[in-house]
């Protein structure tokens, strides 16, 4: 308040002096006025009274004739010594007044100067003799004749003399008094003048200045402007009313996705953007923020819009999907009259974080997944692979030959669908998560589709994109499987190598069961304690078993209904059987109570492949089963995930080949199929 | 002058933990007046021992915490309170504080911190 005053003081000090200055100068002209009035009637009275001599000086010699005359004829003399005694009185006094005159010095001296002077003293020169005769006269009520005579011839010589004398001092005064009149003129229109200066001086200096505050208020309005119009931040006064001020940046509109106005009220404009709950807690804060009890600091923790996803834009909203607001206290007199509001689009940001905490997800499940190929069985990984890639193939192909209608669209749609699902379902189970979460992801993007009935060649588009990002997750996973198969380490032999591979049997035939809609039971049986088995020995098992377990379960178990339907428990049985031969090798079994092979389904489908009925019809029993070893035979026309593609029982062949071992088939239809191993002794072993 | 304590909260354990940490405070100037286990209860001890302080458990059985605050709030404006609650969310904190109450404190607290917070309240 102090300092308030003292800035008001200095901004108005220059302006206070002038019109102090303006004031004195206007006093003292007005000072100067009444002392030169004065004065002008003083000269004026001096010239009346050198004036009036010239009359008395009349008055007496007329008196003194009239006197001498009254004396002769014996009259009365009362009258003229009367005339003669005040004229001479007159005279005296208004002698006694000029030379008073002349005493004063200063501004306060008169028009009787040094010449008026010396034109009184002769005027008294000649005066003297008169008034020596007119002596006697005087309180004498009987003059005699002769003083009456020598006064009378003595007024009368000197009279006219006089009269001149009298005429000079008077024309000189008045020259003297305009003189004097002309000077003080000059000095009044001069201070005058000044004052007037002094007046101009003020007006300028003020219009300077109300024109220096008008400029910097428009400039500082636009500033506020410029800044309300460039800040990309909503910034905006709200009162305690709960309403918009009049001034609020150009961006709140756009950050609000609403027109605003100033005075408009905040609350629908926070009904417009935010679900109920959160409306309900931000009315609260701002409540709370205009109530002095809470401290603000424990406020500052709780602001519920520090961090607000808004509600979901419609075509009567258009704008970002997160916003920030931050509010600060704006205090008057100990009291909050208003908070400025900031608001902050962080859409970008809450995306990014959003991204990222996605491609952390990511990246955590992807490591996870890689964790999980070590703990898996490579030759069921490669496996699952191959199957998934072939799949994939398949939907490409299908995704190139689909016919242009939306009827074809949509079948597609399901039969991808399909597929995915496989994928998911196999890439879970063999803790592929990443891969799985991939597919789930392609499950989604088809959902939506597979609702629909107007498809366009435009919906199969992200299907063809989603196929290649799967396609790349099994090429990390292949990559990363074969470096490890190149680690030149020996594979550490588990401790129940046998053990394990029992899990390992169960987990994919009740998996692949699964998947086919089946029931199966899994027996493996194996000597206790397990024997000593070859590395290379547990390799051959650990590629072979899995498509001879697949094998079991998808062509060989039923349906449960056909399992019903030929008097079968609705459970298939699967056993697998390791059994040490006396010379140290190994017998491998796998067999399945299932629908066993027929010789007739293998003509069939040799048929359907393209040979000849006539070579097919004479072809032995053990000929037709040699077929099913061959590549890329397979019973079924189309393939699935577990059957069906032609890659299976050829490569258990190979392998068996590579490793020295009899490959044996007996079946026995609607009852069993049963493959048999026989490893030799291993050389090393 | 000693400032008067009301104590609620349906949990004992909390009520003992609270009782003795004040107590333990050594701040001579505390004196606990009453312990509540529900909102009923801390209403009837309010009014009879008019404390400055409450710590006030939001979620009791008869009468919670919100009601509770907005009945001693009117009863005696001069009270303070400090809401103690499990309920972490910004909208049951702000609630409480525009019912009366003038602080929040998230359960599981540590000692310094409701020592603090109660502090906060005195000044």
């Amino acid at each position: 308040m102090q300092n308030n005053r003292s800035s008001w003081l200095g901004k108005y000090r220059e302006l206070l002096a002038a019109i102090t200055l303006f004031l004195i100068l206007d006093l003292g002209v007005l000072a100067f006025n009444t002392f030169t009035s004065h004065l002008i009637e003083r000269d004026t009275a001096l010239i009346n009274t050198a004036g009036e001599l010239r009359v008395y000086s009349q008055q007496l010699t007329k008196a003194l004739l009239t006197l001498r005359q009254e004396l002769h004829a014996g009259e009365p003399v009362q009258t003229s010594l009367a005339e003669i005694g005040e004229a001479h009185a007159a005279f005296g006094a208004a002698l006694a007044q000029l030379r008073q005159a002349g005493q004063g010095g200063g501004l306060w001296r008169t028009s009787m100067d040094a010449t008026g002077q010396e034109r009184l003293a002769l005027l008294e020169d000649y005066w003297g003799p008169i008034e020596t005769a007119i002596l006697p006269l005087r309180d004498n009520p009987h003059p005699i004749a002769i003083d009456v005579d020598s006064a009378a011839t003595k007024a009368v010589g000197r009279n006219v003399r006089l009269m001149q004398l009298a005429d000079d001092l008077t024309r000189h005064l008045e020259a003297q008094a305009v003189a004097r009149a002309a000077w003080l003129r000059y000095i009044q229109v001069g201070a005058i003048l000044l004052a007037t200066l002094n007046f101009v001086f003020i007006v300028f200096k003020f219009i300077r200045r109300l024109l220096h505050s008008d400029r910097a208020a428009e400039q500082a309005r636009r500033e506020t402007r410029d800044i309300l119009a460039t800040v990309r931040e909503g910034l905006f006064l709200l009162d305690r009313d709960g309403r918009i001020g009049g001034q609020f940046s150009r961006s709140l509109p756009a950050l609000f996705g609403l027109p605003i106005t100033g005075g408009q009220a905040f609350a629908p404009i926070l009904a417009q953007l935010l679900e109920p709950e959160q409306r309900e807690a931000a009315q609260d804060y701002i409540d709370l923020l205009f109530n002095r009890k809470v401290k603000p600091a424990l406020l500052e923790t709780l602001n519920p819009l520090r961090e607000v996803a808004l509600k979901h834009q419609d075509e009567r909203r258009k704008g970002p999907s997160h916003l920030a607001f931050s509010f600060t206290q704006v205090q008057e007199a100990g009291e909050v009259s208003a908070l400025l509001v900031t608001v902050t689009d962080i859409s970008r940001q809450m995306q990014l974080a959003q991204a990222l905490a996605v491609t952390e997800a990511r990246a955590g499940s992807e490591v996870e997944s890689l964790l999980a190929l070590l703990d898996q069985d490579p030759a069921q990984v490669r496996d699952f692979l191959d199957a998934t890639r072939s799949r994939l193939d398949q939907m490409n192909r299908a995704l190139q030959d689909v016919r242009p209608e939306a009827q074809a669209y949509a079948e597609l749609i399901n039969q991808v669908f399909r597929g995915v699902h496989a994928i998911k379902g196999e890439a879970g189970s063999l803790g592929l998560t990443d891969l799985a979460a991939q597919a789930h992801q392609f499950e989604d993007v088809l959902a939506p589709l597979r609702r629909r009935h107007d498809l366009t060649g435009d919906d199969l588009i992200p299907i063809a994109f989603q196929v290649g990002e799967l396609r790349q997750k099994l090429a990390r996973i292949d990559a990363v499987l074969t470096r490890l198969a190149r680690l030149p380490d020996k594979p550490a032999t588990p401790a129940h190598p046998l053990t394990e591979l029992k899990k390992q049997i169960e987990h994919l035939a009740l998996k692949v069961a699964e998947d086919l809609n089946k029931k199966v039971r899994v027996e493996v049986v194996y000597p206790s304690p397990e024997p000593d088995l070859d590395a290379n020995l547990l390799r051959h098992l650990h590629t072979m078993l899995p498509q001879l377990v697949r094998n079991a379960v998808a062509h060989g178990i039923e349906a449960e209904s056909e399992r019903r339907q030929a008097g079968k428990p609705p459970e298939g049985t699967l056993r697998v059987e390791f059994l040490p031969t006396p010379d140290g090798g190994l017998s491998l079994s796998v067999r399945d109570d299932g629908r066993g092979i027929s010789c007739a389904r293998i003509r069939a489908r040799l048929i359907e492949l393209g040979h000849s009925p006539e070579r097919v019809e004479t072809m032995s029993e053990k000929e037709l089963l040699a077929c099913l070893f061959m590549p890329g035979f397979s019973l079924e026309a189309t393939a699935h995930a577990h059957a069906g593609r032609g890659v299976g029982l050829d490569l258990v062949r190979d392998m068996a080949a590579q490793a020295g071992a009899r490959l044996r088939l007996s079946t026995l239809p609607d009852a069993y199929t049963q493959f048999t191993l026989q490893f030799q002794p291993m050389p090393c072993a | 002058m000693r400032l008067k304590l009301l104590i609620v909260d349906d949990s004992m354990v909390i009520r003992n933990r609270i009782a003795r940490l004040c107590l333990d405070m050594r701040l001579p100037s505390l004196e606990i007046v009453g312990l509540a286990g529900d909102g009923r209860q801390a209403v009837d001890l309010a009014e009879r021992f008019r404390p400055d302080l409450v710590t006030m458990d939001l979620t009791m059985p008869h009468m919670d915490g919100e009601a509770c605050i907005a009945h001693i709030a009117a009863r005696l404006p001069e009270t303070r309170i400090l809401v103690v609650s499990a309920l972490s969310d910004k909208a049951t904190a702000l609630r409480a504080l525009k019912k009366g109450a003038q602080g929040f404190l998230h359960k599981p607290f540590s000692d310094a911190a409701l020592i603090e917070a109660l502090l906060e309240l005195i000044r």
